[in-house]
């Protein structure tokens, strides 16, 4: 049964007959005959005879067979092709990345992939290590643990500059040169510039890197987001006066496309640290925006495909505290939002989702704490668990002698698993950095208990309600000075890439290590 | 991560104290998009290096009784001109590690307030490039929004 029922008429000659004789809608001319060949016609998805009319009290042409193209597949647009005679049924739904399975609807009919961008991921696949829930069970790379692979870490921040520091990851594009974008902030000659570096599918420079802005103004803060043909971009620059918020859309090798840089936001505060996601649809931007006390909120701007505006800036806070930091994640059916929430006398991380209009859900009016009172909590993460539809969140205690990185189990409605110290460190830890992989999650965070003149990174995989040690804690990287800011992104043998901030020079540069995937 | 410097309400504060934060696209309502705002991206190729104006040292902290020295930023007032930036003397403040500082005054000689995307509060300043860049245990020195400037998170 087709979904959607065109009215259906069929032209006859230079009139129109109508299939009110069928059962439906007013009645038309009907064309005079005196055989059953006066009544051949162009509609070829009707049978038409010569027969008597009660009304005309005279002969006329009327259609005493229709073909019928309803293929019983509900998934299908079903219409007949007047010029041939052909059915046509059209799915309702898409296959984008070509890989002969659809995506499914809002409603979650007519389609069974669970990733219409990736052909790598369909159900029945079989599951290897590259990043992806091949077989669409919920589960990247079922099984997999992840080793420090040894002699991996290299300098990816160009020499000479006064620091870099790690900013964006995102993995894009499976063909092509360029399969990863990287974004670092760096000090050169006295200036602080965002730099795009372009990563083949190991993480390896596939391009030179190149500089985003244009202008001489202070930019930082880049946000990535991948949107199957394209990236967006979004950070913060000063070239106004004052930050405001900009976006541009890139190529695939990082170029950037039309309609080049544009400016979200004219406020008169700053307007600074935003994340960006794709949601399938539509772009959509969170930052924090200066408010006249001083303090911040929280607003959002949604943006098409081409970049254009869609709607007004949303402000996704309310009340006078000061809201910082957010991290905002594409569920499902929703975005999910992380941020500090700070008044006078506690600094805790909240959660809320949104509508991907922007608007509250019904379900969930008021923010969710996630951190207990004590706590003076920074720097929260986010990721969108698919398999249990809800989501993880890491952040650490800034408590100044007693860091420590927690994580926690978030749904729509409420807390699921409440914050619990992940890192299991005698020492201090700080700046996690996580990947939600179904039915356990990677965490990646700076600890010094090594002592090791600085923080080191490392790594801890648990169940995906944080209750069981997949794999204990290990170290990932071993150079002296601090090795902290990790960002994390899946290379396509499955590795983990990690990029993070590495004092072993004698700048701040940004590196990149790896994680090998092993398959049971 | 980069965490920005807070001035006088948010803005830059050039060394007279007397922020100005006009720029040549006109401002909007809060909460304004791109559209219709007449942004038009000025391309700055050949734009000159950051001007340098350092009046004093936040490391040897050289201003006179009740001052201290503080960095400063004063962003481009039009399209392609330079920024400036460095160091100026202004009255001292009490405020120190994680004091809450909100208009760019309050932190004592040494700390610099800032946004750090988790509060608005004071930070020690500290040598970013140096091998030891003075920050208590479990802090790491981070670079600030201005050049040659990072602070203690």
């Amino acid at each position: 049964m087709p979904l959607i029922r065109a009215l259906a008429r069929a032209t006859f000659g230079a009139g129109v007959v109508s299939i009110v004789a069928m059962g439906c809608g007013a009645r038309s001319p009907l064309q005079p005959c005196r055989t059953d060949a006066d009544c051949n016609s162009i509609d070829l998805c009707a049978k038409f005879s010569c027969v008597f009319d009660q009304k005309l009290h005279d002969l006329a042409c009327q259609i005493v067979q229709k073909t019928n193209c309803d293929d019983s597949d509900p998934c299908t647009t079903d219409s007949c092709n007047k010029s041939t005679g052909a059915c046509e049924n059209v799915h309702v739904s898409l296959d984008v990345d070509g890989d002969g399975h659809r995506a499914p609807l809002p409603d979650g009919t007519c389609g069974d992939d669970c990733d219409d961008t990736d052909p790598r991921a369909f159900p029945g696949n079989k599951e290897v290590c590259d990043g992806v829930d091949n077989d669409c069970d919920g589960i990247v790379d079922n099984g997999a643990s992840y080793i420090p692979l040894a002699n991996a870490d290299f300098q990816l921040s160009k020499p000479g500059f006064e620091w870099a520091a790690p900013d964006g990851f995102r993995r894009g594009s499976v063909t092509g040169s360029v399969n990863l974008m990287s974004t670092y902030d760096a000090s050169q000659s006295g200036q602080l510039t965002p730099f795009l570096q372009p990563l083949d599918a190991l993480g390896k420079p596939a391009l030179d890197p190149s500089i985003l802005t244009g202008t001489d103004a202070a930019g930082s803060g880049t946000s990535l987001a991948w949107t199957g043909d394209r990236f967006g971009i979004s950070w913060s620059d000063r070239r106004d006066g004052n930050y405001e918020i900009y976006f541009a859309l890139l190529d695939a090798t990082g170029k950037k496309m039309a309609p080049g840089d544009e400016r979200i936001t004219v406020s008169q505060g700053f307007s600074i640290y935003p994340s960006l996601v794709w949601t399938g649809l539509e772009f959509v931007i969170a930052w924090q925006e200066e408010k006249s006390s001083g303090d911040f909120k929280l607003q959002a701007q949604r943006l098409g495909i081409d970049g254009r505006l869609v709607g007004n800036i949303a402000t996704l806070t309310a009340g006078n505290a000061d809201e910082q930091g957010p991290t905002l994640v594409s569920g499902k059916t929703e975005l999910g939002l992380v941020w500090v929430h700070r008044t006078d006398t506690l600094q805790s991380i909240t959660f809320q989702p949104f509508n991907f209009d922007l608007t509250g859900l019904a379900s969930s009016p008021q923010p969710i704490t996630l951190t207990k009172p004590a706590m003076s909590a920074a720097d929260p993460m986010l990721a969108y668990d698919k398999k249990n539809d809800r989501y993880i969140a890491a952040f650490y205690d800034a408590s100044p002698t007693n860091r420590t990185v927690y994580g926690t189990v978030v749904s729509k409605t409420g807390v699921v698993v409440p914050a619990t110290d992940i890192a299991q460190s005698p020492a201090q830890s700080r700046d996690p950095a996580l990947l939600a992989l179904g039915d356990r999650v990677l965490f990646v965070y700076a600890d010094d208990r090594d002592k090791n003149s600085g923080y080191e990174l490392y790594a801890h995989t648990l169940s995906a309600d944080l209750s069981t040690d997949i794999a204990p804690p290990f170290r990932v990287t071993n150079a002296p000075g601090d090795s902290i800011n990790p960002i994390l992104a899946f290379a396509s043998n499955g590795s983990v890439l990690v990029l993070f901030r590495d004092d072993r020079g004698p700048q701040p540069a940004v590196f990149e290590t790896a994680l090998q995937c092993l398959m049971p | 991560m980069v965490l920005f410097l807070v001035a006088c309400g948010g803005k830059a504060i050039p060394p007279d104290g007397t922020g100005d934060d006009s720029g040549i696209y006109g401002r909007g309502p809060d909460g304004g998009g791109a559209d219709g705002n007449g942004f038009v991206d000025p391309h700055c190729p050949d734009a000159a290096p950051p001007e340098v104006d350092e009046t004093c040292n936040v490391f040897t902290q050289n201003c006179g009784a009740g001052e201290a020295c503080y960095p400063f930023n004063i962003p481009p007032k039009k399209a392609c001109q330079s920024e400036v930036y460095g160091t100026f003397c202004a009255q001292v403040g009490s405020g120190t590690q994680g004091s809450a500082c909100d208009n760019g005054a309050g932190c004592a000689a040494g700390f610099v307030c800032l946004i750090t995307g988790a509060n608005t509060s004071c930070a020690k300043m500290c040598d970013l490039g140096g091998t030891a860049h003075g920050c208590p245990d479990g802090f790491v020195c981070e670079p600030i929004d201005i050049p040659g400037f990072a602070a203690c998170l």
